[in-house]
């Protein structure tokens, strides 16, 4: 059980949960806007997080968006990763998706909390690192949609207090690109990633577009693999030079062998997408 | 705006019927469940949502008890194994010796009845994928997975209009 | 009629309906709850608990420390372990407070307001940093423990905490006139029980002196010895119950909880206290099962028959004994393998390191041991160049050969461990040598052979308690715990086919009660079908007496013309003369109202014969009734380049005995093939560099999980009947797990090319080693 008590409250509007929000953080509270609630529940109940408020947000009807609009497409940041999976809008990010936790807890996780919960692998990101993806975020600075390149750096999304990811979106064509992703553990299937790539073909260019997550300590678009990869297999290329910081040494795996294991999955990206990436 | 304040009544609709119970904000559905409702069916096994022995169905999907809150819970249909009667999963796990010390045996059981409601032609990969949610430590599986196998090939059967030769009944 | 028959737990139909009540689902309105204040340390001084602020905070009862337990000491073989730290912790996680409120909540609450001074001090954290010179002592009163279940060997001044030995013949000379001697080291690192049901108790003190105790416990029995001796009460005071178990393994063979909920309750006047294992306490507090570090030496002939064996083992018994010397001698008496040597110099160390404790984990340090043994035979078959099955076959014990702590074998006491070689060959379609199955696979088999006994305490007692219901159906009073093998359904199958009744008229409950229920040891060891069913046995004896007795007034005969079946006793020469056990069950009443005999009730008990303690020098004795030996292999596939594998076929074959009930005897050895490779495969506790404990949640140990399973089973069993068993049957329980690591390291270091001596065989593991190779 969970030792602390906290409210919660589920507002109907964007406008409704900022500005409970807001005003919590005012009164000197610890509010948190809850998603799927998997790491809340379990950060409070082991003494991780101490919210004094849980805003529940994502019945909120502009988190709930599946949609094409202006030729992009629009995913709500409330949709639990089953749903996304059910819609398959986007084949790429179904992959990832469809390794991210387990099939129980999917029905409960959202897209929007696996980007900004504390968990660092956040890899529902990747195949948004890979395109001109945008964020749709309501806060201080109003309702507006930003570049995800422009707020998603060092592998986290920077958000301002009380600030809310409502939804992201990617133009649709990107949707139908061939792209493949690809999980490897320490050993189990259902466990955390030593790393996980997301690779998509990117049109008049021979290597794919790679996003990592797990090798280091948050996601990545790997640009400079990318580019050492038009010189030299992923065997040889210089990795250590190439990322941005040395890769996680922990009890799923040692620096040495994540970078061997990135190696081989690089591998089978390339195989898996064919000649041109 | 739905709230749950300091220790609040909120109804709560479980196995059809609709329960009241007194529970704090940061209560979650587990919790509810055992010591409010007496439902001591979903089994705590790691509160971390690991390893699925508190698994209940919440509007027909597998759901860990232990990660959601109780507020979460509102507004939705909430099914523990003490609501299911004689179901044919259940008689494939008997026939099939599908359990041993039977503490995991009920969050299997609702992995597998979801399977059955909302995808009863999976195969055999996709019934894995929504069973490596739990973890049974007296099995080897194969008897787990026949079972639900069975389970979901007499639910096919069932939608062509045939059945399976009659199994021992499970007393509700 | 029952034996041998597919019988469904008596229980099955509640499991499938959340109606089986486990303890945690049985608690009570207004109990107190007990949370624990564990040591954020390794080892360190405790310099002062403030009690105050958490004692203030709202709902809390009590404040219980080492201060309140009177400087009490537990452990099963070596009263070593006060139930909270006393002047100093020795491991992380270890209960130093115990916050007892009117709710988990508060309680919790309350522990996150108490405040505990502590100085760090050095930790000794592997055995080989305990056995340096001059390494930190664990405890540094070593000789001033009481030794509450001899034999137990402690050295003064070390970190050694008991040691036995085999000596058996000259090793030393036999080694040196070996024409191949292999030697090898090994580490294997402590593992988890993770029952799915973590380890709870409740404890409620009476005026009358009564200590109700419920308990998620394998040895209720043990429970109420404990703590009556513990407490100064007696016996009869103390009434444990243990409900249905969800899962144990030997790891609810421990009494941890029952104490805390005892000092607990007696804190608050006797008020019921509940205590219950978050996941995370019951990994770090709680025992795990023991790790070691083993070195061997093996010596063959030319002809490739064993010569002599040197054994050393440091086992890491953690920071308190619990019943690591006893799991040591358990090793020594069965330290060849099942293979005849005459020639044995064995050594076993219980070594205190600053780790959780150990405590029994499923084959009571078999499958460590199998793992080294059976290791070593493959090296010693690859020096030699032979077929691993058939340097196996040749130097299987047989009967007439003698153990390493001298028994005589008969085929009764030992079983056909060639017939298990043969089938497993069989099934596996066996063929050493590795097959290449291309891009870069290779499809590789492993065979391990495994033998056990009991290693139970020679005066371990078991009892059953037959009434009859006036009906004429049967109840069946045992002392085992019901945790999944189906111990109860099991005594009921011996009781419907001695009485030649159906077994849906006995009735069975799965709740202990040791004030009403007879005495079972332990339900560990997987003797209950043994010892249970001996006592089964005495009892149908027993009911049949006295049936025959009351019938043979009825039917004007001599009771010896009586016969009984079917629920009639009816003679002998003519069935059509009978009477129904409906009619004297309670008796037998004439027309005209007037009755004899009363309510038959039988009784059955048994305790071990010839069992002795092992001697201090050669380990001469007699560990056990009997023995299971057995033959596992595996097939796996493995990817060369990454170092995966998946283990494709997984095969056991038991020497049972008789199989009394065939589909949950494969049931329990399938669970216990996957057990083992789990273990073999990803499992490990691990500690951080300052002894805190790594992974602490099922998140992070990680266990199988569906889909992780071998792709096909194939389990058979051999009937070589103990003949002092009931209808022959040998111990299956713990066994199919024990030489499944063995089995896998085999296979993948024939796989890889690769000594496989450690575990888990993780692919980083086999990465590693790969590249050890290279370099």
């Amino acid at each position: 059980m969970i030792a602390v008590d906290f409210a919660y409250r589920r507002p109907d509007t964007l406008a409704g949960a900022y500005e409970l929000f807001s005003d919590l953080a005012r009164r000197g509270e610890n509010p948190f806007y809850l998603g799927g609630g998997t790491e809340i529940v379990t950060g409070a109940r082991t003494g991780l997080f101490t919210p004094s408020s849980v805003i529940d947000v994502k019945a909120i009807s502009d988190l709930r968006a599946l949609a094409v609009h202006d030729g992009r497409l629009i995913l709500g940041a409330g949709l639990s990763l089953r749903e996304i999976l059910a819609k398959d809008p986007w084949p790429l990010l179904s992959h990832i998706l469809s390794r991210i936790a387990d099939h129980s807890v999917r029905t409960q996780i959202t897209l929007g909390g696996n980007l900004v919960g504390s968990i660092p692998y956040r890899e529902a990101v990747l195949p948004f690192l890979l395109t001109e993806s945008a964020v749709r975020l309501y806060g201080s600075g109003g309702d507006r949609w930003v570049p995800l390149a422009h707020v998603f750096t060092d592998g986290s999304l920077r958000l301002a207090v009380g600030e809310l990811l409502v939804a992201l979106s990617v133009p649709e064509a990107v949707t139908r690109l061939g792209g493949v992703a690809c999980k490897k553990t320490r050993f189990d299937w259902v466990d955390y990633p030593l790393v996980t790539v997301a690779a998509r073909r990117q049109p008049g260019r021979r290597i794919p577009a790679l996003a990592v997550s797990g090798l280091t300590s948050g996601p990545f678009r790997a640009l400079r693999v990318e580019d050492a990869l038009l010189h030299a297999g992923p065997a040889e290329i210089p990795l250590r030079e190439l990322l941005p910081e040395a890769p996680l040494d922990d009890r799923h795996g040692s620096s040495a062998y994540r970078e061997f294991v990135f190696r081989n999955t690089l591998e089978d990206v390339l195989e898996q997408l064919g000649p041109n990436g | 705006m739905m709230e749950i304040r300091n220790r609040q009544e909120i109804l709560l609709h479980v196995n059809g019927d609709r329960r009241r119970a007194t529970v704090r904000g940061s209560d979650t559905l587990l919790q509810v469940l055992r010591t409010e409702l007496g439902l001591t069916g979903a089994k705590p096994g790691c509160e971390n949502g690991d390893c699925g022995a508190c698994t209940v169905l919440v509007d027909d999907w597998p759901v860990k008890a232990c990660l959601m809150l109780a507020g979460d819970a509102l507004d939705r249909r909430i099914e523990t194994v003490e609501g299911l009667h004689n179901t044919g999963t259940q008689r494939a796990f008997l026939e099939h010796f599908a359990f041993q010390c039977g503490y995991c045996t009920s969050g299997f059981l609702m992995v597998a009845e979801g399977l059955r409601r909302n995808r009863s032609a999976a195969h055999d990969l996709e019934q894995i994928e929504w069973l490596r949610s739990n973890i049974c430590r007296c099995t080897g599986y194969a008897e787990i997975l026949a079972a639900v196998r069975d389970a979901l090939r007499s639910e096919v059967l069932k939608g062509a209009g045939l059945t399976l030769a009659p199994a021992a009944s499970v007393p509700s | 009629m029952a034996v041998g028959q597919s019988v469904l737990r008596k229980e099955a139909p509640n499991k499938l309906t959340g109606r089986a009540r486990y303890n945690a689902d049985l608690s009570i309105p207004g109990i107190l709850h007990a949370a624990v204040a564990t040591s954020p340390h390794a080892h360190a001084r405790i310099r002062h608990i403030d009690k105050a602020a958490a004692r203030e905070s709202p709902g809390v009862a009590a404040v219980v420390t080492a201060a309140d337990a009177q400087g009490l000491k537990c452990g099963e073989v070596l009263e070593d372990r006060p139930p909270l730290a006393e002047e100093e912790t020795r491991y992380w996680g270890e209960p130093v407070a115990l916050v007892v409120a009117d709710g988990e909540a508060e309680a919790l609450a309350g522990v996150s307001r108490l405040s505990v001074t502590y100085e760090p001090l050095p930790a000794v954290l592997t055995v080989h940093e305990a056995l340096r010179p001059h390494a930190p002592l664990v405890h540094p009163d070593l000789s001033g423990y009481r030794q509450a279940q001899p034999p137990v060997a402690p050295r003064a001044g070390t970190n050694i905490a008991d040691v036995a030995h085999i000596r058996k013949g000259h090793a030393e000379e036999a080694l040196r006139d070996s024409a191949v001697v292999v030697t090898a080291h090994y580490h294997l690192p402590p593992v988890d029980h993770a029952a799915m049901e973590t380890r709870s108790a409740r404890v409620e003190i009476l005026d009358d002196g009564r200590v109700i105790v419920h308990a998620t416990t394998q040895a209720p029995f043990e429970v109420q010895k404990l703590l009556a001796r513990y407490m100064k009460t007696q016996q009869g005071l103390i009434i444990v119950n243990a409900p249905l178990i969800g899962g144990a393994f030997g790891g609810k063979t421990t009494v941890q909880l029952e104490i805390l909920a005892y000092l607990a309750s007696r804190a608050v006047g006797g008020r019921p206290v509940e205590i219950c294992n978050r996941r995370e306490q019951d990994l770090a507090m709680s025992p795990v099962g023991p790790g070691l570090e083993a070195d061997m030496t093996l010596g063959a002939d030319r002809y490739g028959r064993l010569t002599g064996m040197k054994l050393t083992v440091y086992l890491d018994a953690g920071a308190y004994t619990d019943s690591s010397p006893r799991i040591a001698r358990a090793i020594c008496s069965e330290c060849t393998g099942p293979y005849r040597l005459e020639h044995i110099e064995t050594d076993v160390y219980t070594v205190y390191t600053h780790h959780v404790y150990a405590t029994a984990w499923r084959g009571f340090g078999h499958m460590p041991l199998t793992f080294v043994v059976e290791r070593t035979m493959d090296k010693l078959a690859a020096q030699l160049g032979v077929d691993p099955l058939e340097m196996r076959r040749a130097a299987a014990i047989k009967p007439q050969d003698t153990t390493p702590t001298r028994v005589r074998l008969t085929k009764s006491r030992l079983g056909d461990l060639d017939l298990c070689l043969r089938r497993a060959a069989d099934l596996l379609h066996w063929d050493p040598t590795p097959r290449d199955e291309g891009k870069g696979t290779v499809r590789a088999q492993g065979l391990a052979a495994l033998w056990k006994t009991s290693s139970s305490p020679p005066n371990a007692i078991s009892g059953a308690i037959i009434t009859l219901n006036q009906e004429g159906s049967l109840n069946l009073s045992t002392g085992t715990v019901e945790f999944g093998p189906g111990t109860k359904t099991t005594a009921a199958q011996i009781l419907a086919e001695r009485l030649q009744m159906p077994i849906e008229q006995i009735h069975v409950h799965s709740h202990i009660n040791t004030k009403v229920d007879p005495e079972h040891w332990k339900t560990v060891a997987s003797l209950s079908t043994f010892m249970v069913g001996r006592a089964v046995m005495e009892a149908a004896e027993d009911v049949i007496a006295q049936l025959k007795q009351v019938a043979a007034i009825v039917l004007k005969c001599a009771p010896g013309d009586l016969e009984v079946a079917h629920q009639k006793v009816y003679l002998r020469d003519d069935p059509e003369i009978f009477v129904p056990f409906r009619d004297i069950a309670h008796g037998y009443s004439y027309p005209n109202g007037d009755a004899i005999g009363g309510q038959i009730i039988g009784r059955g008990s048994y305790v071990v014969r010839h069992i002795t303690t092992l001697d201090a020098r050669t380990g001469e004795g007699h560990p056990g009734p009997g023995f299971t030996v057995g033959a596992q292999g595996v097939e796996v596939l493995y990817n060369r380049r990454t170092h995966h594998y998946r283990v494709l076929t997984a095969v056991s074959v038991l020497d049972a005995g008789r199989v009394v009930n065939p589909q949950v005897a494969r049931g329990v050895v399938m669970g216990g093939i996957n057990m083992g490779l789990s273990y073999g495969s990803r499992e490990a506790v691990l500690f951080t560099r300052d002894g805190a404990l790594e992974n602490p949640d099922l998140r992070t140990y990680k266990v199988m999980r569906p889909g992780e399973q071998a792709l096909q089973y194939r389990v058979d069993f051999v009937e070589t009947p103990q003949l002092d068993s009931p209808y022959g049957a040998r111990p299956l329980g713990e066994h199919g797990c024990l030489a499944m690591p063995a089995a896998l390291a085999n296979a993948l270091s024939r796989a890889a090319g690769v000594a496989c001596d450690t575990l888990p065989l993780t692919p980083e593991v086999l990465w590693q080693l790969a590249g050890m190779r290279e370099a």
